[in-house]
């Protein structure tokens, strides 16, 4: 078994589990992945319906290499990695689209000076409505995370949903960092004023 | 530069990334300290990843389970 102190040690001891063929651990590694993954491939791919291909074919080849993974990155990070390579040699890929910098706020919203006319108005108020509210915005984030543009969509989710640093997500996804902030930038707004849109109803 | 409010709000996530121009840090700092709105958006913005971070990962589909066991199985 893996000691906690080393570095991945849940990874070593879900990967023994999967090389064991332990049907649990096996479902623990698809669903742990499998939606990074579908998100990753949508980035770098035009025709969507080239997905599932490439993310079948991204799983055999971690499969099978499974047992040589020397754990020099997290599993995440090496099972994305095949991933945005696999999506590199179909059909249909492309650069990962970055769209020209526009507002990210309704300039209606602005009054000519630029100072707020519309201004937000703050989410949470006393303690006992924050928890309920958290998860209300749990569910809208998530639900309003499908709606996004995929480029912006890999972005936020690769780094607010699995944690990875912008150089990984920089190198997998072949962006320069300026553009990845940008991606990130638009993708948050875009979430947040889905929850604001959200709560008004 | 970041004077207005219309300004501010595109420079959340430079901010939150530490890429900030010396220039940009001294006007954000300033523009945060008298404008209530603006302070709302940006909680606004952290709050979103910070719920981002804690809701519940969707699980792969039962299609999507099943291919890969059956690929473990070949």
């Amino acid at each position: 078994m893996a000691s906690p102190q080393e570095p991945y040690a849940e990874d070593r001891a879900l990967v023994e589990r999967v090389l064991a063929a332990e049907a649990e651990a096996v479902i623990a590694l698809v669903d742990g992945h499998d939606e990074a993954m579908r998100c990753v491939a949508a980035a770098i791919l035009a025709d969507a319906g080239e997905i599932p291909d490439v993310v079948q074919e991204a799983w055999i080849r971690v499969l099978g290499a499974l047992g040589k993974f020397e754990f020099r990155s997290s599993l995440k990070t090496w099972i994305l990695r095949i991933t945005a390579n696999v999506a590199r040699t179909a059909k249909s890929r492309m650069p990962v689209a970055v769209e020209p910098v526009t507002a990210t706020v309704d300039p209606e919203r602005f009054s000519q000076i630029g100072r707020w006319r519309d201004p937000p108005v703050a989410w949470a108020t006393g303690e006992a409505e924050a928890a309920l509210l958290r998860q209300e915005l749990a569910t809208l984030a998530s639900r309003a995370l499908l709606d996004l543009p995929p480029a912006q969509r890999a972005v936020v989710v690769l780094r607010d949903v699995e944690g990875l640093d912008s150089e990984e997500i920089c190198a997998m996804l072949e962006l320069s960092e300026a553009n990845q902030r940008v991606l990130l930038h638009r993708g948050r707004a875009r979430l947040r004023a889905s929850i604001e849109r959200e709560l008004k109803r | 530069m970041i004077v207005t409010c219309r300004q501010l709000v595109e420079k959340v996530t430079e901010a939150s990334e530490g890429h900030l121009s010396a220039t940009d840090r001294a006007g954000w700092a300033v523009h945060l300290s008298w404008c209530r709105d603006c302070r709302t958006y940006v909680a606004q913005m952290a709050e979103t990843v910070e719920v981002l971070e804690a809701a519940p990962k969707r699980r792969a589909s039962d299609e999507n389970r099943a291919k890969v066991l059956a690929l473990l199985s070949k």
